[in-house]
């Protein structure tokens, strides 16, 4: 099954990654001595760009590759692997293009860490065993305390940083106390040896067996900020630069779900398992409690930070239901926030720099100062407010119809509750934004730089098309949900 | 003659157990991230003994993903104290229940 390559030549985009974080140090101190630090910044953006262009033409089928015959790290790339690489890195390169307008102190630096955080998580989607999976997953976790404490002299930045690392650190050891289970069972960490171990009968009620599920769920589940553990959540992504709040808001947490799909679809299938009713009735939670939340807040990044929570129980409400619809309305959801999330954080950052504020109070009016940055904000809250003609309709109908027709009617009303509870705090920045009178703060404000424009309306532009024009990404998802297991 | 593999996972599962007792009930932040560092040395524990009593000797793929997971764990602690110094140096506290203006 696993062929035997020399080298990762096989992947050019972890091999052009890998390098490219190698050589960036170097041009980092290079870029210090010269006085020029937009150097990095140029040279990961072209990196990035050059990376995504390698994922939009990848024609994969599944590739697994291995270095050795004995038990070592295997890579293994499929179609799912390609769509999340693909939106990690377009994200990514819109977030780079950004920073080369906003970050304005060591930026060499900031790149740096960027590319690693970026690396880390195109090495996840790649990584065709757990120890592969935990090393690079340990390599972004890493690259994101250390982005979120970027300001380290701020309270809040620092605050921030030391809880999310503290909580996050513990969701991986739990996940490797998992892990360190599961090898004890089956003497192996890959997938494919391990799915094949898992689903025999024997392992099924196994007390280790579930004791490695339930923390390395756990786990997983600090990550994307399920229920119980998403305190996090709200402090560390509003306190870190605009662009990297649109990275882990975007797409840092779907990588979490990246890895739930791959642990339950792969390894524990839900017929032998029965882990659906215990995950629907956590993202029921997790979406209620996001929601609920967000109406209350009157700090524009930590609203939108509420927002992901309740968008991550949708898709893990997609991920329960489990039928081929829910699994492609669940992906087609991944794409859609990310965009619509990262376009909110950006043009939030936009607005923050410009008027010095994040209180929504004092934010009233700006629209008639910054019309683009404001637009293209209220583009991405109408998405995600479940306007139909934007993308996040598409997939959050897509996930409310496979509700009901898999007969799941309680949870599928109150998914569609709580898409009108998102609206009301959506549209109210919006009116926030344009309609209320002008503060002393918002009246003095000026338009963003054009180079900081540019994702914005590049995201924009992707909200609106794949929201009157659906069916080629629909066509995608549905292939990559309706793939034999 | 051996001890039984289950009686040292039972033991990591006891050491993990304190490393959470530790973060959920300790204030100062050094203990939360040796909370954290027995939590991670409770998995490695369980690796080195499923690798020496595998069926065909000692594995040396658990011994090496020991290794590796040392290297990320040392890396996160690394972090962890940066961050230590920087938060002492704002908040002039290792407290922390003192960390919580960001709570609104």
């Amino acid at each position: 099954m696993a062929e035997l390559v020399p080298g990762i030549m096989s992947i050019p985009i972890l091999t052009l990654l890998l390098g490219a974080v190698l050589v960036s140090p170097i041009l980092m101190i290079l870029a210090r001595f010269l006085k020029a630090p937009k150097i990095v910044g140029v040279y990961a953006t072209l990196v990035l760009a050059y990376a995504l262009w390698q994922s939009l033409t990848a024609r994969p089928g599944t590739l697994t590759a291995r270095f050795s015959q004995a038990p070592g790290s295997i890579i293994m790339a499929d179609d799912l692997t390609y769509y999340f690489t693909s939106i990690i890195l377009g994200i990514g390169l819109l977030s780079a293009v950004y920073s080369l307008g906003y970050i304005k102190n060591r930026s060499a630096e900031f790149y740096t860490l960027l590319l690693v955080m970026v690396l880390g998580m195109v090495g996840v989607f790649f990584s065709g065993d757990f120890v592969t999976f935990f090393i690079f997953w340990e390599i972004m976790s890493i690259s994101s305390y250390l982005l979120v404490a970027f300001n380290y002299r701020e309270w809040e930045s620092v605050e921030a940083s030391l809880k999310y690392l503290i909580m996050s650190s513990t969701g991986s050891a739990a996940i490797l106390f998992g892990l360190s289970l599961l090898y004890g069972l089956s003497g192996t960490l890959e997938f494919g040896e391990l799915s094949s171990v898992l689903a025999s009968q024997s392992a099924r009620f196994e007390l280790w067996n579930i004791a490695a599920l339930v923390l390395i769920i756990g786990g997983l589940g600090v990550n994307i900020a399920m229920s119980p553990f998403h305190y996090w959540l709200p402090d560390a992504h509003p306190a870190a630069p605009s662009p990297i709040s649109a990275m882990l808001s975007g797409v840092v947490i779907k990588t979490g779900v990246f890895a739930m799909i791959r642990v339950f679809t792969l390894l524990y299938p839900a017929e032998m398992y029965g882990w659906s009713a215990g995950l629907m009735a956590l993202a029921l939670l997790t979406m209620t409690i996001g929601n609920v939340m967000a109406v209350f807040q009157s700090d524009i990044k930590r609203l939108l930070a509420f927002s992901s929570i309740a968008n991550i129980g949708y898709i893990a409400l997609a991920l329960s239901i489990n039928t081929p619809l829910a699994l492609a309305g669940a992906l087609l959801h991944v794409l859609n926030h990310a965009i619509a999330k990262a376009l909110l954080f950006l043009s939030a950052g936009c607005i923050i720099e410009a008027s010095g504020t994040r209180n929504l109070d004092e934010l009233s009016g700006i629209g008639r100062r910054m019309p683009l940055s404001a637009a293209t904000y209220s583009i991405g809250a109408f998405s995600l407010a479940g306007i139909p003609g934007l993308n996040s309709f598409v997939s959050e109908y897509a996930i409310i119809l496979a509700a009901f027709s898999a007969g799941q009617f309680l949870p599928g009303a109150i998914m569609l509750v709580n898409v009108i509870i998102g609206a009301m705090y959506h549209l109210r920045v919006v009116q926030v934004l344009f309609l209320k009178p002008e503060t002393g703060k918002s009246s003095v404000s000026h338009e963003a730089r054009p180079v900081m424009l540019a994702p914005l309306l590049v995201l924009a532009a992707l909200c609106v098309l794949i929201g009157v024009y659906a069916s080629p990404f629909l066509s995608i998802v549905f292939q990559l949900a309706s793939v034999p297991k | 003659m051996a001890l039984s593999p289950t009686v040292y996972t039972i033991f990591a599962g006891l050491i993990f157990v304190i490393g959470i007792y530790t973060l959920a009930t300790k204030r100062n932040i050094i203990k939360q991230l040796i909370g954290i560092e027995l939590m991670i040395n409770a998995a490695h524990l369980n690796f080195v003994v499923f690798g020496a009593n595998s069926p065909g000797g000692i594995d040396p793929y658990a011994l090496a993903i020991v290794v590796l997971s040392m290297a990320a764990g040392a890396a996160v602690i690394t972090v962890g104290a940066l961050l230590v110094i920087n938060v002492y140096r704002v908040y002039g506290t290792m407290d922390l229940e003192v960390l919580r203006r960001l709570r609104r």
